[in-house]
Order: C-alpha cells, then structure tokens, then sequence
C-alpha cells in the first residue's frame, strides 16, 4: 500500500494507537469493577445500621490510615461486605456517614471544622474510637 | 435544573459581549465554560453575603440583570452558523460513546468518585452544603481550605437548585466537564482542520486511559483542563481576530483556571506573564476589558480570602506549602528517582496512550507561521507557559520534604493529566494541514455572510 501524504500515515498512527488505547483499557477495566455493580449501594438518609457496633472495637475500618492496607480484603460494616479494595469499602462508609446525621454512625475528619468540628456535643454523637489525629468514629447512644 | 441554568447564564453572557457574530458550535461549549465558572463564582458570594439559602435570589437577579445586558447589546436576532456543524451532531455522539461508557462504568464502580473526588473535592463541598450558619470555619480549615474551590461551589450550587445532595450531580459535572472538553476539541479543530482530523482527535483523546479514568474521577484536574485548553483557544482565537468577545472569554478562563485548582494558579500566573510581556503587543486593543473581566473576579476572590483568613488570624499562604528543604537540592538521589519515574510511569508508561510519541513528532513536524493565530504561534504562547510550569513542579518535587516517591505516585499523573487535551489540540492542529487553506483564518464577518446568505 502507498502512503500518498503525511496526513494518511499520521492518521494509520493515530488510529493504530485508539486500538492499542482501548485494548489497554479493555484490560484495565474489569480490574477496576471487581465490585461491580452489586456490591456498591447507596445508603438513604435514616439509614440504620445495628451490625456496627459490634464491629468497632475491631476497627477493620482503621485501616484507612493505618498499615492495613497489605490485607487481602477490607471490610465495610455498614454493608456487612467485603472488598478488594479500602477505597471501594470505605468511600460509601464514610461519605455517606459523614454526611448524614441521621444515622447512627458517623465517621468524621477531626480537623473538619463546622458542622464536623464537635460532633460529640453538637449532634448527640459519642466519640467512641479515635483512629489517629485526623479520622475518629463515633455512634450516637 | 442547576445545570441548565449555569449553561443559560453562560450563553447569555457571552451573547452579551459577542455583538453581531452569529453563533457557532463551539460557542455551546465556551458557554458551558463560562456558567460553571460563574455560578461557582455566584455561589461563592451568595454564601459570603446571604447564606446558602439566599442563592436562588441571589442567581435570579443576575440572571435578569445579563439578560438585560444580552438584549441592550443584541437587538437582532441571534444568527446560527449551521454551515460550521463541520462534525455532524451524530458523528460527535457517535464518537463520545466510549467515553458515556467508560464514565457510567466508573460511576457504578466508584459513585463518590476517586480518592481525592470523594475525600476531599465532594467532602469539601458536602461540609459546605451542611455547614447552614457555621459555613465560615469550612475555608479556614488548614485541609480543606487550602485548595481552590470552583469545583465545591458548583457542586453545592447544583445540589442547591436540585434542594438536596445527590450522588449523581458531582458524576455529571465530571461526564460534562469531560464532554465539553472533547467538544471544545472537536469543533474548534473542525472548523480549521475539517471533519475528519477533528473526530480521530476527539476519539484518540478518549482513548487514553487515564484521561477517560481520571476525567471520571471527580476530581478538580478536568476542570483545569478545560479552562487551559479554553484559555489557549480563546487566546488564539483573538490574536486571529481581537474581538472583544475574546477579550472578555480570556479574562473570564484565565481566572476561572485560577480558581479551579492549585496548578491552575501557576498557570494563570504563567499565562499573565507572557501576556504581559509585551501588553501592547499580545492585546493590541480591548486591553481595559481583558484586564477587567480578569481582575474583577481575581480581586474580589482574594480580597475576600484575605478578609476571611485575616480575622481569623490564619496566614494567607496556607503553612503546609512551607515544607522544603532548599539543599536537597543537591541530593542526585533525588533527581535520578523523579528521572527514573517519569521514564517509566509517564513516558512509556501505558495508561498514556502513546501520547508523548505523538507529541515529539508534532513538535519535530512544526513549521515556522508568523500569522497571527496559527498553531505555530499558538504553540509557541503556551510553551512559554508550560516549560517554567514543569521546571518549577520538578524544583518543587526535589525540594518538598515530604516522600518523593510517594508524592511522584500520587500526583505526577495528575499533572500531566491536565495538559492532554491541550496537547492534543496542538498535535493535531500541527500535523493536519489546514482544509481549506486560510479557512481558520477567515473573519467572523465572512462567515456571518455566509451564514446569513444560508
């Protein structure tokens, strides 16, 4: 086959590298959604979560800045699941906790300030696991 | 409904300054551009003077003041420029599918977004959106404060007109901030390089992986992005012809890149510079409206963050930029481990798609084009920029105190991310020849005859 301008082999480079491209993230993406769709949920506000408790003092959880990050799976309670992955397990856990007052637990940054910066006094909750200077978990009585 | 009224409030405000050019595709997306940067913006000072509540008065009052101002400076019909729809609608959504796609499957995967999109872009605007009377503390807090808001405020700024926090609004901003960036990339090529060049740049921008991946992330780099690729364009766009819509657009972009995120800063810092080396020059005329649709949102921005931090006794520069050590300079162990991991994790690294092969033969191919506005030209203005941008990260990677190899890991990716499509629209816009020869360069006025004789 002739090349008959530049533009042509720019355009057989260019296309050679879209397949090459989505290839890579044909390979990529099932190792991204292991979790996939199941076992990720949404949690609504007022979402009530009695199996926690007894997860607490485990604290699997701490693992978010701790030296856990080698286990095999992490373990979001709220759902009871497991996952391959602390963000997978974490990211549902402790945006939707953090963000709703109306459940039991609360995750929360302590450097927040704000609504975050007390949380023990201001909405009722107990600080009963302080993970580390910044992330602590507590649950209201 | 946020989002539509961030795009009208865009639209209109660029109808405002656009006279009698008739409107263009690539205009849809200079508007989305310019009403996220304006409702964050709205949101921003409607928090600042009212409280979060207020924003809907606060929104509805602008929005009949630029529709005004939309009918005072354009009393005749607007004119659509359906001869420029170079890249059909269907071949454009066509094109987009694996990015709709790949999006939606990250989305199910990861509905709060990333690492940093759910801990600290979505945390951000979440702490802001709950934080009623005690939103103040929010900025100060030595985390959360120290990175530009413009994505947070758009966030509470949908959340607001929807009347409550929905997963999917940070989602969709990330899918249309991603959208419009292929859209401003597709037509404005288009219209220089034809159909064909245009859609190849669009699909091979999406093909690379951690473009599609990251964009999806929810983080504030697509933003930079955007507003970096709209600011070049809207710069080349006036050296062609300095318009005052271009005037107007770059001021708007430039500041808007500010805010978006810390690397945006230096850029726009970066970009200031070049403009003003030689003033007269670079902005030969509409420099007072250049200047003050830059200056007006600049200033009002800081002064307000200097008033905040100043009565609470916090330093302006946030301490946590403080951390070098200016003699690791001199540490070779350093430098041979950032060498070694932008060979191996950036350069040949898979996740970019082939990207800097392309990118060393476009620059190698470029010609020499002293007209105003040629990709040449276009190039040269933003290598001014992004060489000092890299050599000053490199100085600021071997000098933080923090993990080098850590940092390089966490947000290399992330910095060469933000120069992708910016990349792409030079690489193809320097190694496809013109459609038509002179075509890009074509006054607005010719084309408005010819639209108009459509």
């Amino acid at each position: 086959m002739k090349i008959k301008s530049p533009e042509t082999l720019i355009s057989i480079v260019v296309i050679a590298l879209i397949i090459r491209n989505f290839v890579i993230q044909e390979i990529y993406i099932p190792q991204m959604t292991l979790s996939w769709p199941a076992k990720v949920r949404l949690f609504p506000p007022g979402y009530k979560v009695e199996p926690l408790r007894k997860y607490l003092g485990g604290v699997r959880i701490a693992g978010y800045y701790s030296d856990l990050y080698d286990d095999k799976y992490w373990f979001n309670p709220l759902t009871m699941q497991y996952f391959q992955s602390a963000q997978n397990a974490l990211s549902p856990v402790l945006l939707d906790a953090v963000h709703c007052f109306d459940h039991d637990v609360v995750i929360f940054d302590c450097n927040s300030p704000g609504c975050f910066r007390d949380p023990s006094t201001k909405h009722g909750y107990r600080t009963v696991y302080v993970l580390n200077e910044r992330i602590a978990i507590s649950y209201r009585k | 409904m946020g989002f539509v009224l961030s795009f009208l409030l865009g639209f209109f405000v660029l109808r405002g300054i656009s006279g009698k050019d008739a409107f263009r595709p690539v205009d849809l997306f200079f508007s989305w551009g310019l009403g996220v940067g304006l409702a964050s913006q709205l949101t921003f000072f409607s928090i600042l003077f009212g409280g979060r509540n207020k924003i809907d008065v606060l929104f509805l009052s602008v929005f009949v003041i630029f529709f005004l101002i939309w009918l005072y400076f354009f009393k005749k019909k607007t004119v659509f420029q359906v001869k420029l729809f170079t890249p059909s609608l269907a071949s454009f959504l066509i094109v987009l599918l694996p990015l709709v796609m790949t999006q939606f499957f990250i989305f199910m995967n990861l509905p709060y977004g990333d690492w940093d999109g759910w801990s600290l872009w979505n945390y951000r605007a979440n702490s802001l959106y709950r934080s009623a009377g005690d939103w103040l503390p929010v900025y100060h807090n030595a985390i959360q404060g120290k990175h530009p808001w413009l994505l947070p405020h758009y966030i509470v700024w949908g959340w607001s007109f929807l009347g409550k926090e929905a997963v999917w609004i940070p989602a969709a901003t990330a899918f249309l901030m991603s959208f419009s960036t292929v859209g401003l990339l597709v037509y404005t090529l288009a219209s220089a390089k034809g159909k064909f060049p245009a859609l190849l740049a669009a699909i091979y921008l999406i093909s690379i992986p951690y473009f599609n991946w990251h964009a999806a992330g929810q983080y504030a780099s697509i933003f930079v992005a955007f507003f970096l690729l709209g600011s070049l364009i809207v710069i080349q766009e006036y050296y062609k012809k300095p318009a005052l819509k271009y005037a107007v657009l770059s001021g708007f972009f430039l500041a808007f890149l500010a805010n978006s995120k810390d690397e945006g800063v230096l850029l726009t810092v970066l970009f200031l510079v070049v403009l003003f080396s030689s003033f007269k020059k670079q902005v030969p005329i509409h420099r007072g409206a250049f200047l003050l649709s830059f200056m007006s949102l600049m200033i009002m921005f800081l002064l307000t963050e200097f008033f905040m931090r100043s009565s609470m006794g916090l330093p302006f520069v946030n301490g946590t930029y403080l951390f070098v050590d200016y003699t690791l300079i001199a540490d070779t162990s350093r430098w041979k481990t950032l060498v070694l991991f932008i060979w191996n994790n950036i350069l040949t690294q898979d996740l970019t798609g082939g990207f800097f092969f392309l990118l060393f033969w476009a620059f190698f191919k470029v010609k020499v084009d002293t007209t105003p506005g040629s990709y040449y030209q276009t190039q040269r203005t933003f290598l001014k920029v992004f060489i000092p941008f890299i050599l000053i990260y490199i100085i600021l990677y071997i000098i933080g105190t923090t993990d080098l190899s850590w940092r390089l890991s966490v947000t290399a990716h992330r910095l060469f991310f933000i120069f992708y499509p910016t990349f792409v629209y030079l690489i193809f816009g320097i190694l496809y020849k013109d459609e038509e020869p002179g075509f890009a360069l074509r006054p607005d006025s010719t084309d408005h005859s010819l639209n108009q004789s459509s």
